[in-house]
C-alpha cells in the first residue's frame, strides 16, 4: 500500500483576506475580491478591454513577512513567503528540529517575477543603458526565486523545485509533493502557488487573447461568474496558498493536526491546443478519473468538486460535460464550488487557493458559495452548483486544475480516517 | 578628505539598503566585514551609488572599494579628477581614463561582464554569511 500523505497546516494571501481565517470567513460569505483597476501607474486604463482583478491591497511586505527578505523578491515571492509562514506555524513544524533535508519545497507559479520584469525591460528599451539593469533581476525573474526563497527563510534544505504549467502549476506542485513523499525524498513538503502578475504587459495580453471579462467593468464584484450564462472571461487575480504536505507517519510521530488526507493524483495532456480545450470533455474527464483510480476511490464516494471554472465560455461548459461523462447520475448529487468565483483567477496560485478551500470543506463540512451563479447556463447546468454556502459531509474531493498548453491535472482530497 | 555631501549620500544609500541608521555606520567601516554586505549586496549598492552620481563604475575598479571610506574617495575621486587625493583610491587616474575610453570604443562589453564576473564568484560563500543577520 501506498504511503499515506496529508496535510497539517495551510496558509493564503489571497484578494478576499491575508490569512486563513480571514480568508475562510470571507469565502463562506460568499464575497468577492473583486475590484476595479484604476490605474497601471503611469498608464492610464483606457486602452485595456478588461479593468477589473482580484487585487491584494492591504498586503504589507514588512508586516506579513517581517524581515527584509521581502525587499529582495518580487511580488509573488513575498506573497509564497507569506503563506508559506502562516502555514508552517499553523502546522506547529519546527523546521530546526526536523532532519533538514527531509523537508522539501514544491512552488507552482506560472508568470514569476513580472512585476521587475516589466520595469527593467521597459526601462532597458527605453534608456539603452544595460548597466542601469538592476543586478538583481535574473535571480528575480527566475521561476524559482519564490521556492528559493521559502527554503531560505525555512531552512528547508529538502528538493526544492518549481513546477510552471500555467494555471495548474499548484495543483501539480500538490501532486509532485506526494509523490516527493511517496518516493521516500522527503517526509514534508512545503507546498506553494503563487503568482502576482497583474502588470501592465501581462494583463494587456490576456485582453488580448480576450480571455478576461469586460462586461462588468463598472460591477467588478459581477465580473468573476463561472457557470453564469452571463460569464465573459475569467477575472485576473494575484496571491498565493501553501499547504504543509507530510507522510502520515511523521505527522503522527509529531502529533500534528491532520486537516485532510492527499490520497491521489493524476497529470495528463490533452496534446491538443495550446488554450482550448477539447469540447467533448473526454481529456478532462479522463484526468479526474485517473486521479480518482490513482487514490483508490470510487466516483460514488466524490462528495464535492473543487471545479477549475474560471468563469469562460468554453472551459465552463467543457467542465460540466467532463463531470457529466465521469459520473453520469450522480453529477448533480456532488456539489461543486468555483474558489475563482470570489478571487478571480489567481493563475499559478489558483490549483493552492483551490486545495485549501477543497481542505477546509472536508474539514469543516461547509463549502464555500459560488459567487454570481444567478442564472445558470444550460450548458453548465450540475445541481450541486449554489450560490449559498453548503453543509455537507465530504468523504472525497476532486480539485480540477486545467492549464494553457493543453495541460490538465486533478488531485483527490479525503476525509482523513486513522 | 572625502567630500561630506559624497561620504553622506554614500552612507544614506547604505543605511536605506541595510535598514538601519545612518549615523551608526561609520567612513572605516568594511563593507563586508563590519557591515555584513556579501558580493551580490555590494553590487546593488554600486548601482545604486551608480545612479546618484551618475556614474558608472568599471569591472576593475570594485576590488579597490572595501570601505565605506575608499567608496566615497572613488566617487569623489571620478567626479572630480583635479581634486583627488590619492591616500584612499589606489588606482584613480589609470582606472577612470582606461574605462572612459573603453566605454566610449565597446559600451556594451564591460556592461556585460559586470555582472557576471563578481558575484558569480563569490555568492556561493556570501550569501551564507550574510544570512543571519538578514534573518534578525
Amino acid at each position: 500500500m501506498a504511503v499515506r500523505v496529508v496535510i497539517t497546516g495551510l496558509g493564503i494571501v489571497s484578494p478576499i483576506g491575508i490569512g486563513v481565517s480571514a480568508f475562510w470567513k470571507a469565502a463562506l460569505a460568499g464575497q468577492s475580491g473583486i475590484s476595479a483597476i484604476t490605474s497601471f501607474d503611469p498608464f492610464p486604463m483606457d486602452g485595456y478591454r478588461s479593468k477589473v482583478a482580484g487585487q491584494i491591497r492591504d498586503f504589507s511586505p514588512e508586516l506579513h513577512i517581517g524581515s527584509q527578505q521581502g525587499d529582495r523578491v518580487d511580488r509573488y515571492a513575498q506573497f509564497a513567503l507569506a503563506a508559506s509562514r502562516e502555514a508552517i506555524a499553523d502546522s506547529s513544524l519546527r523546521i530546526d528540529k526536523e532532519l533538514p533535508h527531509r523537508v522539501g519545497v514544491i512552488v507552482g507559479a506560472g508568470m514569476g517575477g513580472m512585476v521587475m520584469g516589466e520595469r527593467e525591460i521597459t526601462q532597458l528599451y527605453e534608456t539603452h543603458k544595460p548597466h542601469r539593469v538592476h543586478p538583481n533581476f535574473i535571480p528575480t525573474i527566475t521561476l524559482n526565486s519564490a521556492s528559493g526563497i521559502v527554503a531560505m527563510a525555512s531552512g528547508a534544505k529538502g528538493p526544492n523545485l518549481t513546477i510552471s504549467t500555467a494555471c495548474s502549476s499548484s495543483a501539480h506542485a500538490l501532486g509532485q509533493a506526494l509523490q516527493c513523499i511517496r518516493a521516500g525524498q522527503a517526509d514534508v513538503v512545503i507546498t506553494v502557488g503563487a503568482d502576482a502578475s497583474i502588470t501592465p504587459l501581462v494583463f494587456a495580453g490576456f485582453c488580448s487573447m480576450r480571455a478576461l471579462s469586460s462586461k462588468f467593468n463598472d460591477q467588478p464584484e459581477r465580473a468573476s461568474r463561472p457557470f453564469d450564462r452571463a460569464r465573459d472571461g475569467f477575472v485576473m487575480g494575484e496571491g498565493a496558498g501553501a499547504l504543509i504536505v507530510e507522510s502520515l507517519a511523521h505527522a503522527k510521530k509529531r502529533k500534528a493536526k491532520i486537516y485532510a488526507e492527499l490520497s491521489g493524483y493524476a497529470a495528463t495532456s490533452e496534446a491538443y491546443h495550446m488554450v482550448i480545450p477539447r469540447e467533448d470533455g473526454e481529456e478532462v474527464a479522463t484526468t479526474m478519473k485517473l486521479a480518482l483510480k490513482a487514490a483508490d476511490i470510487s466516483p460514488s464516494e466524490v462528495d464535492y468538486i473543487n471545479a477549475h471554472a474560471t468563469s469562460t465560455n468554453i472551459g465552463d461548459a467543457v467542465e460540466t460535460k467532463a463531470i457529466r461523462n465521469l459520473f453520469k447520475n450522480r453529477a448533480d448529487k456532488i456539489a461543486i464550488s468555483a474558489t475563482k468565483s470570489l478571487v478571480g483567477h489567481t493563475l499559478g496560485a489558483a490549483g493552492a487557493i483551490g486545495a485549501i478551500a477543497t481542505t477546509l470543506a472536508i474539514q469543516s463540512g461547509h463549502i464555500h458559495p459560488t459567487a454570481n451563479y444567478d442564472d445558470p447556463d444550460p450548458d453548465c447546468q450540475l445541481n450541486g452548483i449554489s450560490r449559498s454556502p453548503q453543509e455537507r459531509k465530504i468523504r472525497a474531493a476532486l480539485l480540477n486544475a486545467f492549464g494553457f498548453g493543453s495541460n490538465n491535472a486533478a488531485v483527490v482530497l479525503t476525509r482523513f480516517k486513522a | 578628505m572625502a567630500d561630506q555631501t559624497i561620504v553622506d549620500k554614500i552612507t544614506q544609500a547604505l543605511a536605506d539598503y541595510l535598514k538601519r541608521d545612518a549615523a551608526t555606520i561609520r567612513a572605516t567601516h568594511h563593507l563586508r566585514d563590519d557591515l555584513g554586505l556579501d558580493s551580490m549586496a555590494v553590487i546593488e549598492l554600486l548601482y545604486k551609488i551608480e545612479e546618484t552620481f551618475d556614474l558608472q563604475i568599471p569591472d576593475q575598479d570594485l576590488s579597490a572599494m572595501t570601505t565605506v571610506r575608499s567608496v566615497s574617495a572613488y566617487v569623489e575621486q571620478r567626479l572630480d579628477p583635479a581634486k583627488s587625493s590619492p591616500t584612499d583610491s589606489r588606482k584613480p587616474a589609470p582606472a577612470k581614463s582606461a574605462s572612459t575610453a573603453k566605454q566610449k570604443a565597446a559600451p556594451a562589453k564591460p556592461k556585460l561582464a559586470k555582472p557576471k564576473s563578481a558575484p558569480a564568484a563569490k555568492s556561493k560563500k556570501a550569501p551564507a554569511k550574510l544570512k543571519p543577520k538578514r534573518k534578525a
